[in-house]
């Protein structure tokens, strides 16, 4: 079975590879290279160094970002999952932040913490942390009824039932939020350098536009889809390994 | 004097003959009225069923009971101390098991104790007994989704027993349950209880489950309690030097865990049995089909009149009782059809008898198939929904023997 979903997956890749290299050759537009033209220049700027400096410098706030993100998010997301007062003071502020366009709130940033890595991570976090902190609180919520009684019938005291009950059975969702956040984080660190200044990728991005050398920016779009892509089908794999006995749910037949 | 005794009584000389006493008790969700003004008493050492409909307020009375819910008025002692919250003396056991679905059944059955930061080799020497106890030795690192309904309440109640609280809150324990498991699990209830002096509330709403612990309850607190005060005396006196001096330990079990023993031990032990009746070939089948077995054993006189004819198992008893006086029951005999088929594929294989094991295997899918074509008897239809039709035990046993005759047929 693995063999033939792996033969699937190739199958999906050569068909849409081979319609893009299709619809470059006839062409369908002056500025669309065709999928090898891409690769080739994919290939170049990794022998020469430009992408790998290009992804140094764009990996950064994505990273700090999603680091703080995760920590707080996760924090604010188990506070607001147990407290009403509190969900009903600090909820409010994500759920704006998870619906309002960034875009529009980016000049707002740059003006406050201007053009350098602050304002960028600032995106990332907007991007990644309300599905996070909305994710945790929600999962905290449901912690299955009568596994908190059975922890306060044994005599659990709050501390136990947070780290005995509720943070392991909501982690499953928790992990899940942050594979939705860190999806979130790669749109906010892209969006970030296509927006604030120029850097890393999106410096790429727009330099090669600008040039008209469009083999290369589709090649630096590629790369950060296949980036993102690999990195959330590690986190997913991971979750899959950490929560194996959470496949069942809690089947209680 | 035996390991399993509580500890004495005297350490507290006015416990009086009432543990728990639930005086005046009223609970209101809102306007909704759960219990009105009840007054009740729970003997000590005793098993009460609190019999009802769903919706009657008894699972709310348990939690009150066990501190997790506050009464709108009245109060509840127990042990003569007010009850304020959940406490040592009290342990639950829940309807949905509640189970830790991340955990082994050994931290689940030890998670009580981890909760009382008891350290964790200790914890788990407790729990490993009470796992032995409920029958489930050899499953200590399995998951919960890996086990059965029965099995994990097991789970639930080895986690109940572990704490070691006099009162034991028991939340319709076996009501997910269908009726032969939940049989086989209430008689080892009984059997683990009547050798501890804990009391029990039995919280179910049904009336042929309340009405056979209250009766059985009796017997066994009598008999098998009285069994293991009579064989540990002897061990004690006469035996214990000898055996300590040639490393043998001495254990008295239940039965249906000895031969869960017996099954996966390689030898080792030397097993008495205090009466050999049809419980341990039921349980030896149950073991390995995961359903009881329905034989019976029938003593004759040479000139073929019966003496008497038993049920194997107690759990089947009230099938074949029916049976006896002539009407209709509809008993699972799946087990008991592999258990003979299982015979048959052996001896086809000892003797090279290929149509002996070609039958066998035959009889088997026939079972399978006839049950997969909606023909099947009241407990599996139970399981598979409320419009699922069932035949009788004999209606069932017609429709294998039609299909049978069919497939050898078709050879």
């Amino acid at each position: 079975m693995a063999n033939r979903s792996l033969y699937l997956k190739i199958l999906s890749a050569v068909i849409i590879f081979g319609a893009w290299e299709i619809a470059g050759r006839i062409p369908v537009s002056y500025a669309f290279p065709t999928f090898l033209e891409s690769m080739a220049a994919l290939g170049n700027m990794a022998l020469d160094g430009r992408l790998w400096e290009a992804y140094a410098e764009t990996l950064r706030p994505l990273v700090v970002g999603v680091a703080i993100s995760t920590v707080l998010g996760i924090g604010l997301g188990l506070w607001i999952g147990l407290s009403k007062f509190f969900d009903w003071l600090v909820s409010p502020i994500f759920i704006v932040m998870q619906s309002a366009p960034l875009a529009a709130l980016i000049p707002l940033l740059v003006m406050a913490y201007g053009i350098g890595l602050t304002s960028k991570v600032f995106v990332v976090c907007i991007m990644a942390m309300p599905v996070i902190v909305l994710n945790t609180a929600s999962a905290v919520r449901h912690t299955p009824e009568s596994m908190k009684e059975m922890c306060k019938s044994f005599l659990g005291t709050r501390t136990d039932m947070l780290i005995k009950i509720i943070i392991p059975a909501a982690s499953p969702l928790i992990f899940s939020g942050l594979r939705l956040g860190v999806s979130a984080g790669f749109i906010g660190a892209i969006l970030a350098e296509l927006k604030i200044t120029p850097t890393g990728v999106g410096d790429i991005i727009t330099f090669s536009r600008s040039i008209a050398d469009y083999p290369s920016m589709y090649a630096a779009i590629f790369s950060i889809i296949v980036l993102a892509v690999l990195f959330l089908n590690l986190l997913e794999r991971t979750e899959k390994t950490l929560f194996k006995g959470h496949d069942r749910g809690y089947v209680s037949d | 004097m035996s390991l399993i005794k509580e500890a004495p009584a005297t350490a507290e000389p006015a416990l009086s003959e009432i543990a728990v006493s639930v005086r005046n008790i009223s609970k209101n969700y809102g306007a909704v009225e759960a219990l009105k003004d009840l007054t009740l008493e729970f003997p000590r050492g005793q098993l009460t069923s609190l019999l009802g409909p769903s919706g009657c307020g008894k699972t709310t009375l348990l939690k009150i009971i066990a501190g997790l819910l506050e009464p709108t008025s009245g109060e509840v002692e127990v042990n003569g101390k007010p009850v304020t919250g959940p406490g040592p003396n009290r342990a639950f056991v829940f309807q949905d098991f509640a189970l830790l679905p991340w955990a082994t059944v050994m931290r689940n059955v030890a998670f009580g104790l981890e909760l009382r930061s008891i350290n964790k080799s200790k914890r788990e020497d407790i729990a490993a007994k009470y796992i032995k106890e409920v029958g489930l030795g050899g499953f200590e690192n399995s998951y919960p989704h890996e086990l059965s309904g029965g099995m994990r309440q097991r789970v639930g109640l080895a986690r109940a027993l572990s704490v070691d609280a006099k009162v034991l809150l028991m939340d319709e324990p076996f009501g997910a349950l269908d009726e032969i498991v939940r049989d086989h699990l209430n008689e080892q209830l009984l059997r683990l209880w009547a050798r501890t002096e804990k009391t029990i509330a039995f919280v179910t709403h049904s009336i042929p489950e309340a009405v056979y612990l209250s009766t059985k309850n009796t017997i066994l607190k009598q008999y098998d309690g009285r069994f293991l005060e009579l064989f540990q005396h002897i061990y004690e006196t006469e035996f214990e030097d000898k055996f300590k001096a040639a490393g043998i330990t001495y254990e008295h079990r239940l039965i249906d865990d000895m031969v869960a023993c017996a099954m996966k031990w390689n030898g080792g032990y030397v097993w008495a049995c205090k009466n050999y009746d049809g419980d341990v070939q039921s349980d030896t089948v149950a073991q390995g089909f995961g359903s009881l077995g329905l034989m019976t054993s029938v003593l004759m006189t040479p000139d073929g009149q019966t003496v008497e004819a038993e049920a194997a198992h107690g759990t089947v008893t009230r099938h074949y009782r029916q049976h006896q006086k002539g009407e209709e029951t509809s008993t699972n005999s799946i087990a008991s059809i592999y258990a003979w088929t299982g015979g048959l594929k052996h001896r086809g294989k000892l003797d090279g008898n290929a149509e002996l094991t070609r039958f066998a295997e035959t009889l088997e899918k026939t079972v399978v198939d006839t049950v997969e074509s909606g023909f099947m008897t009241k407990d599996l239809a139970l399981l598979v929904g409320p419009d699922q039709g069932w035949l009788t035990t004999m209606g069932f046993l017609e429709k294998v023997d039609e299909n049978l005759n069919k497939a050898l047929g078709a050879q």
